[in-house]
């Protein structure tokens, strides 16, 4: 009886389920059909090879409300919630790796993929790397008088994920894996090319820009005067050594050998000597070479961003309006290495905003300031600072009140 | 007409139990609920029981956050025209021996002393000698240690009575990576020195004789310990600002927990850069871009935030810099931004 019940059931319910998943689908496709009496141009784009799986099945109810919706092109939901209903991963590691590509960590996955039907593969707006030049302008890779082939020929996920990666800037492997796939580092003639030292085994890009250079080997910009005479024994152990990469001193004494000056840069009441790593100066700089100024690791604000995560974080956030023109040019206003002042500015808090003479007209028609005028509240000497916020604030001119409100008002009471 | 007049009533109804609400809420310094939907009151008086009953259970459940803490302004120390100005103070450290603060007035090379009234008594500099005081403590043959100068990042030993100011040597430290560079001083009943060594991410822990004792140091990992306490157990309590993180070590200097993480939630922290132990055992963070105080309890439980508009009030804290907690819960705040001192009563 029980097999009985067993045998004749169950099919009956595949069966059943069967019939209702077939209607459901005609049922879309029925929909699907009907969106296309007012919206013919969509004809072709369902018929296209290489279209959206629920376009092809006439399915537009998955993504669109036929009758209302609080989101443009009356879609279900938001695209930053729409599009991960279906999508949760993806073949090149997903899309919540430590690297996230902004686009997929706002959701704009619309930015690079057409929703309906494209000519790309993975209905990708534009084919291959023509896609990321949108926004990664080409002429902003392709800086130089030689440039990587694969940057040439638009190959960027290549090397790229689009996605999310584990590794900085999007790559798909850790930085020394990722070029020795193609470059065979341990032949001769490329350590002979490394002064005979074994280069494939650390960072390429430490001295290499992967895009583009004015050199041939693609060297980045600036490099380090010792490598430049190639004189890696300056830092290292001979070639010949047992441990050629070993350092040949300790910390950040390997730098003051020749940078002894530098020392008292940091001797400052406020100084950004933090160890706890090798040498102290690598938090910053890149000891072989650099496309920035003074060999920093990365572009200036990049690094300083490093640790003052939260600082753009509250500068870059959406009521942050007004923001000072240079707020990513943190040394205009900011020493890196140490200060007697507050804040590590390079001059008093008082005269800051007068470096360069960025601000020379309102040291004329401002508010009263300087020595003799006192904040009521603090007893301290009135600056710039005290009403406004150099970094950035919602309300115009970086004050830090609304200027019609309560701003004035925290000193002149009425 | 009369469908409007119900309205009206039930509109005024809802006014009258908003103001209620108002006060009961101000009474327990509680968050103010939002409008009460109008069906409570026109409708039922037995839903608008049941909502009060549900509010009252909800407010039990309500994470403690929620709940201002209890701090109490009760003096704000920012010179006069006998000592002068701060300039940049530093630290602060709290005598209990002799019921004296002391400030290190760093751009002003001083040590300034107050009362526990906080009237000035007086200053120090070592015959001009002091530069630059970054840190001090005050051991119990009171003697000081004081980061600072004649040149910046030196640990100096000043014993006043004996008219003595020098160079206070760590013996036997193992060397690191980099030279030593002493950054925040700490010091236990026994009054042995916690030092914060910035070049080199670690705490040394010596003698009031100077011989090294021990280390705390993570290998491999960069943590960059910026402060340092330790309670009357010995427990030591560091912090870390770039990792946004306290580290608890036991009085034998091994790890016993961490927690905090960066956010701008409340019991996050954007920018930590100093720590204090309240006598009862309480973990004081200092959040110098949050213009805050986080309390928390040592198992890392959030407990209350101290906070305000961050800037120059009485009472608000433009870039805090240095906190400390004296056995009376006097919480101790270098509001570094305002240059002055501010002093507030914890809860007992």
């Amino acid at each position: 009886m029980r097999n009985l019940f067993k045998y004749s059931i169950f099919p009956l319910i595949i069966i059943g389920l069967l019939i209702i998943s077939l209607d459901i689908s005609r049922g879309a496709a029925t929909h699907g059909k009907i969106c296309l009496d007012c919206h013919p141009d969509l004809q072709k784009k369902i018929s296209e090879e290489k279209a959206h799986t629920p376009v092809k099945d006439g399915n537009c109810i998955s993504c669109h409300n036929p009758h209302a919706s609080n989101h443009k092109g009356l879609l279900r939901n938001n695209e930053e919630v729409l599009c991960y209903t279906c999508h949760k991963n993806d073949k090149s590691g997903g899309f919540s790796q430590t690297i996230i590509h902004d686009p997929v960590r706002d959701g704009k996955c619309l930015t690079c993929h057409n929703p309906h039907s494209s000519t790309n593969d993975k209905l990708l707006i534009k084919k291959g790397g023509e896609g990321c030049f949108t926004c990664h302008l080409r002429d902003s890779l392709i800086t130089g008088k030689e440039s990587h082939p694969l940057v040439k020929k638009g190959e960027c996920i290549t090397c790229h994920a689009p996605h999310s990666s584990a590794n900085e800037g999007l790559i798909k492997k850790g930085n020394a894996d990722l070029c020795s796939s193609c470059h065979k580092v341990r032949e001769k003639l490329f350590i002979d090319a490394h002064s005979g030292y074994p280069a494939g085994e650390s960072n390429c890009s430490s001295c290499h820009n992967p895009h583009s250079s004015d050199s041939k080997s693609l060297l980045k910009a600036s490099i380090h005067q010792p490598m430049l005479k190639r004189d890696c024994k300056a830092c290292h152990n001979g070639s010949d050594s047992k441990n050629p990469l070993k350092l040949i001193n300790n910390g950040a004494n390997l730098c003051y050998n020749c940078h002894a000056n530098t020392k008292k840069s940091f001797e400052k009441i406020n100084n950004h000597v933090i160890g706890n790593r090798e040498n102290s100066c690598l938090n910053c700089h890149n000891p072989h070479a650099s496309d920035t100024k003074y060999l920093l690791a990365q572009r200036e604000e990049k690094v300083c961003f490093k640790c003052h995560k939260d600082t753009e974080n509250r500068v870059t956030a959406k009521a942050v309006i007004f923001k000072h023109p240079k707020f990513e040019d943190c040394s205009s206003c900011h020493t890196a290495h140490g200060s007697d002042n507050i804040s590590f500015l390079k001059a008093k808090e008082s005269e800051s905003c007068n470096i360069g003479k960025c601000h020379e007209k309102q040291q004329i028609f401002s508010h009263p300031v300087g020595a003799d005028i006192i904040d009521p509240r603090n007893k301290k000497e009135m600056n710039c600072i005290t009403c406004h916020n150099p970094m950035g604030s919602g309300y115009k001119y970086n004050l830090r009140l609304d200027p019609d409100k309560e701003l004035c008002e925290q000193c002149h009471r009425f | 007409m009369n469908k409007n007049l119900i309205c009206h009533r039930a509109t005024e109804a809802q006014s009258i139990k908003q103001v209620e609400v108002k006060v009961e809420a101000e009474k327990k310094s509680l968050p103010l609920p939002m409008p009460l939907p109008r069906i409570f009151f026109s409708g039922s008086p037995c839903l608008c029981g049941t909502f009060f009953i549900i509010f009252l259970i909800l407010s039990c459940l309500a994470p403690p956050y929620l709940f201002s803490s209890d701090m109490t302004l009760i003096a704000s120390l920012s010179g006069d025209k006998i000592m002068g100005k701060f300039n940049q103070p530093s630290a602060i450290f709290f005598d209990e021996s002799k019921k004296r603060l002391y400030v290190a007035d760093t751009g002003n090379n001083r040590l300034v002393s107050f009362d526990p009234d906080f009237n000035f008594i007086s200053e120090f500099d070592a015959g001009g000698e002091l530069k630059y005081p970054m840190s001090a403590v005050r051991n119990s043959k009171e003697q000081f240690f004081v980061i600072g100068g004649p040149e910046k990042n030196g640990l100096f030993l000043i014993d006043i009575s004996k008219k003595i100011f020098k160079q206070f040597d760590i013996r036997d430290a193992p060397a690191r990576e980099n030279p030593i560079l002493p950054w925040k001083l700490a010091i236990d009943k026994n009054d042995t020195l916690y030092i914060i060594d910035k070049a080199n991410g670690r705490i040394l822990i010596i003698d009031s004789d100077g011989r090294y004792l021990r280390e705390i140091k993570f290998e491999n990992k960069f943590i960059d310990f910026s402060d340092v306490r330790v309670d009357a157990d010995g427990n030591i309590y560091s912090l870390s600002t770039l990792e946004r993180k306290i580290y608890i070590f036991n009085n034998k200097g091994v790890f016993i927990s961490s927690f905090g993480k960066m956010g701008n939630k409340v019991n996050e922290f954007e920018f930590p850069v100093s720590i204090a132990i309240s006598p009862n055992g309480f973990i004081y963070v200092l959040d110098q871009h949050k213009g805050s105080v986080l309390t928390f309890k040592k198992d890392g439980v959030f407990q209350s935030s101290f906070s305000k508009n961050k800037w120059k009030n009485q009472g608000e804290l433009y870039k805090p810099y240095y906190i400390f907690a004296d056995m009376g819960n006097k919480i101790y705040i270098v509001d570094r931004g305002n240059n002055r001192i501010q002093i507030f009563q914890g809860g007992k």
